[in-house]
């Protein structure tokens, strides 16, 4: 049967080209589409989980619900020791949160303290970066303050200016302390940065009254991939059911049901491309059937079975899908390949946290190869059935006498 | 794109504020003289209205401040003037010695003397905690005309004791108050507040004032430890106690002003 539908093949050499160029280039296509689906997907993520979030944060019990200055990580260095020791942590880096009311001269506001310790926060989340006015905080606790855009606009302030800020620290006392602003912080979020108030870790402690302790470490990851496995590692290492480990789909979640959004309406440019596909399998080989509706009729007329010329027909689809799987993902792969090095260009670069976003990269995985195919064979298949049924079905008498 | 949620604490600021006793007396409900109130809620109100009112005062009072994670007393200082002019300094602990409100209108100013910094309140701190306690900002800025602002009715609640009297007040419409109504616990012997509720539009039970310790203070008897609890987190609660009260001493401008709030002493 195979043999036959093989010779078929090749007989019509023009035409059984036609139909597995369609196959192939519907293909080919998908698997970048694919590519470049899950390219910019990661990308987004990367993009944000890596400007501040990280992929995994580590919590106090609890917190996360209901964030408290009490909610804490005690001893946050040997935490983070700890977590630094466990295999796929890229980078880690504590984290103190307050808020407050921050002053320049005779301007206040409310502002949101984080206290960080710079060449962590460097390594995990380039916030040098995000620096586009002033230079570095002190690598020591100095008095040091970086603040948002947005606040400073609203202080008036710019580096060099003394800022006063006030809260209450743990201990319930009332904390206010002066510090020197030596930066000016874009991180990408313009909300954020309305109200955003850096500290080196040790100075926001001291006027917290939270000494060694932390409110988060973020954690990332070398590949999104690696998450779920990194975050099941630093659990085991910290075995602490003080402290909660999250990834970035649970403390993140609002960002993460929208990427899911996302992905879905990426589904329906498959579909797109699953009806091309399969238009151009039914046309050609629509073609071929009523092409050969003779030969049909003789092989009926010399007793071939209904049922064996229906499964011809969908075998010489399936091997010329199976062809134009093999062939292109061969193309495929080399296309792929060349475009998660180079990638598209955007026409116009942007910036995000001080990171310069330009092209979309193309990512690689099996899911480009499995995605096309199940595609190309569902699609052939599907459509095959109509011009092999209409094949099993020829009157031999008739098709030989009309044609 | 959403970013992940803005972390925000319920971190009170604590702000010093002036003597929030005053306000919160002076808050219990008065009769606007009209409508519904009878005669005797009228007077009763009115007496209640007058107990911590005068010209001016001047008081040193203890505050505790108890929460679920620390406890903490501050000793102040305060003088008044009107309705309208307070200012407090904060005598111990020794980490805020100094610290000072000075309150003019609706206006706040604090005083830090260790960043030698004035910093005005912005609008958008005023529900946030004073000092760390229960009270909040806007409880020692808001003046309330009392005759004028609420409706009052005598209440009888379900258990009701015998010798107090219960006096239900909401403010009239369109007033910036943020309770839909108080309802008030008055002694009938002596016209002595004994303790005061407080209820948010859905009618749930947010704070509760609690007075007692009467004691005599020039000529006044009035109650002189004041709690205030509030009714939606646990463990949490400020108490203030009067150590010294006077009525009616003479205060000057000078002592209302940005320049005593920025003096050390």
């Amino acid at each position: 049967m195979s043999k036959m539908a093989l010779r078929n093949i090749f007989r019509q050499k023009r035409r059984s080209l036609l139909t597995s160029l369609t196959m192939f280039g519907g293909f080919v296509l998908v698997m970048i589409a694919v590519g470049m689906t899950d390219g910019s997907f990661n990308g987004m993520i990367d993009m944000f989980t890596r400007n501040s979030m990280g992929h995994i944060q580590v919590h106090a019990q609890g917190y996360l619900d209901k964030p408290s200055l009490h909610k804490v990580i005690p001893d946050y260095l040997k935490v983070g020791q700890k977590i630094a020791g466990v295999e796929g942590v890229e980078a880690w880096t504590p984290r103190v949160f307050s808020a407050g009311l921050s002053s320049v001269g005779d301007k206040t506001a409310a502002a949101v303290l984080s206290g960080i310790d710079p060449s962590l926060e460097n390594k995990a989340v380039n916030f040098d970066k995000k620096i586009y006015e002033g230079r570095p905080l002190a690598a020591g606790p100095a008095k040091e303050t970086a603040i948002g855009r947005g606040l400073a606009k609203t202080l008036k302030a710019k580096p060099g200016d003394a800022l006063v800020f006030v809260t209450q620290g743990a201990d319930g006392s009332l904390a206010n302390e002066k510090y020197l602003i030596v930066a000016l912080v874009d991180s990408g979020n313009e909300v954020a940065d309305r109200s955003s108030l850096f500290l080196h870790i040790a100075d926001a402690q001291e006027l917290l009254v939270l000494d060694g302790k932390a409110h988060e470490i973020a954690i990332v990851a070398p590949k999104l991939g690696k998450v779920a496995k990194v975050k099941r590692a630093v659990e085991a290492a910290l075995a602490d059911p003080r402290l909660s480990v999250e990834p970035w789909q649970e403390f993140a979640r609002g960002f993460y049901l929208a990427m899911q959004a996302e992905n879905k309406e990426h589904q329906v440019s498959l579909i797109v491309f699953f009806i091309i596909v399969a238009v151009g399998v039914l046309n050609t080989t629509l073609m071929s059937v009523l092409e050969r509706r003779r030969e049909h009729g003789l092989l009926k007329a010399l007793g071939t079975r209904p049922g064996r010329l229906f499964r011809m027909i969908l075998n010489e689809v399936l091997l010329m899908a199976l062809a134009s799987i093999a062939i292109g993902s061969v193309v495929g792969t080399a296309a792929n390949l060349y475009l998660s090095r180079h990638g598209f260009k955007f026409s116009q670069g942007f910036t995000f946290g001080g990171m310069v976003y330009d092209r979309l990269l193309v990512e690689i995985s099996a899911r480009c190869y499995i995605i096309p195919s199940l595609l190309v064979l569902a699609a052939a298949l599907l459509v095959a059935i109509y011009p092999a049924l209409k094949a099993a079905r020829t009157d031999a008498a008739r098709s030989i006498r009309y044609t | 794109m959403k970013r992940h949620r803005t972390r925000r604490f319920a971190v009170p600021i604590s702000i010093v504020g002036c003597i929030a006793v005053y306000w919160l007396a002076a808050c219990l409900p008065a009769d606007g003289g009209q409508g519904n109130a009878t005669a005797e809620v009228q007077t009763i109100l009115k007496r209640i209205d007058d107990l911590y009112r005068s010209r001016s005062s001047t008081a040193e009072i203890t505050m505790t401040i108890i929460t679920p994670n620390w406890q903490r007393t501050l000793v102040l200082r305060g003088w008044t003037r009107g309705q309208d002019r307070m200012f407090v300094r904060i005598l111990s602990p020794l980490k805020e010695q100094g610290v000072g409100t000075l309150k003019i209108g609706n206006e706040m100013w604090n005083y830090f003397p260790k960043t030698d910094k004035v910093m005005k309140l912005p609008p958008s701190m005023m529900m946030s905690s004073w000092m760390g306690s229960d009270f909040t900002n806007d409880d020692l800025v808001k003046e309330y005309k009392l005759a004028d602002d609420f409706t009052s009715r005598l209440v009888r609640p379900e258990k009701a004791e015998p010798g107090v009297i219960y006096i239900e007040s909401r403010p009239k419409e369109g007033l910036p108050i943020i309770w839909d109504k108080t309802i008030a616990a008055i002694r009938e012997s002596d016209l002595i507040p004994l303790w005061q509720d407080f209820f948010d539009e859905r009618g749930t039970l947010v704070r509760s004032l609690r007075f007692g310790e009467v004691k005599k203070f020039g000529t006044r008897n009035v109650p002189s430890v004041m709690e205030m609890i509030p009714r939606t987190k646990e463990g949490y609660k400020t108490v203030i106690r009067y150590d010294k009260l006077a009525f009616d001493v003479p205060l000057g401008d000078e002592i209302f002003s940005l320049r005593n709030l920025q003096s050390q002493r």
